[in-house]
């Protein structure tokens, strides 16, 4: 709109300007007279049409600027937004190979703490066994027989049941000297 | 564009200022002594404004180029203003 009325003053200013000369005959003073008026009009057509235009100038490079703003504002929306998404891809990463580490000196604690218990355990047994062997080394000296001491050692009497014939196992094995 | 447009309104202000003064010289031999008193001072204006250039640019703080584009641009709008009304029927 305002467009349309700076062309139509700057246009009319001009017809204004150069028309009446060449129209009107200066000899006749009515002739001359509206030559001076379509002058006045076409300068105050101009004026008009100059002032419109540098306001439009000014109202156009304000939206211009708010434009700029505007797309330096999601510029920075959209570089902030990826910043934080890096970030926090960067630190769930961090946790993870932190998670990570954790998890393998965990597993290495865990590996020394059974590999310990085994020993222990295995000493436990050994000396369990070295105990039940003295005693039925004893019970031999004594003149017991093989069912009379596992009687004794183990409490089970001599049958088909299968705690007799691991008693019995566990004996023969104990008299060998396997381990 | 619109920068265009507000440019040649100042060229045409300067055309139909002139040739207003032109016109009001055909009206009377004095004020015929009078425009041509004007457009003297006017000459004598633009001359100055043409030597003084540095001096007037740091005053009105405007670029050199732009100041001699309006120099260049009033003279010619002057001129053109004169030519228009001496070439009239």
């Amino acid at each position: 709109m305002s467009l349309l009325k700076v062309s139509t003053l700057t246009i009319s200013g001009l017809t204004l300007w150069l028309a009446p000369p060449f129209i009107f005959s200066r000899k006749i003073p009515l002739h001359n007279f509206m030559q001076g008026l379509a002058l006045v009009s076409g300068f105050a057509c101009c004026f008009e049409g100059r002032r419109a235009a540098l306001k439009l100038a000014k109202a156009e490079e304000f939206e211009a600027l708010k434009q700029a703003a505007l797309d330096a504002d999601v510029v920075h929306e959209i570089s902030t937004s990826v910043y934080v998404s890096e970030e926090t891809r960067k630190n769930e990463a961090e946790l993870l190979i932190a998670s990570d580490s954790n998890r393998e000196l965990l597993e290495r604690a865990l590996a020394l703490s059974s590999e310990e218990n085994e020993q222990k355990n295995e000493q436990l047994a050994q000396n369990a066994d070295a105990k039940v062997k003295e005693r039925i080394l004893q019970l031999q000296a004594r003149g017991y027989g093989k069912a009379k001491i596992i009687l004794e050692v183990w409490g089970v009497s001599k049958g088909g049941s299968q705690k007799y014939k691991d008693a019995e196992t566990l004996y023969e094995r104990l008299i060998n000297g396997e381990t | 564009m619109i920068k265009a447009i507000a440019l040649g309104n100042n060229f045409l202000l300067t055309a139909i200022a002139s040739s207003f003064l032109c016109w009001l010289a055909s009206l009377h031999p004095s004020l015929l002594l009078f425009v041509q008193a004007l457009f003297a001072i006017n000459l004598i204006a633009s001359a100055t404004a043409w030597l003084l250039d540095d001096a007037i640019i740091a005053i009105l703080k405007i670029d050199l180029l732009q100041f001699r584009f309006r120099l260049i641009a009033s003279t010619v709008g002057a001129l053109v203003g004169v030519g228009v009304m001496l070439c009239r029927s």
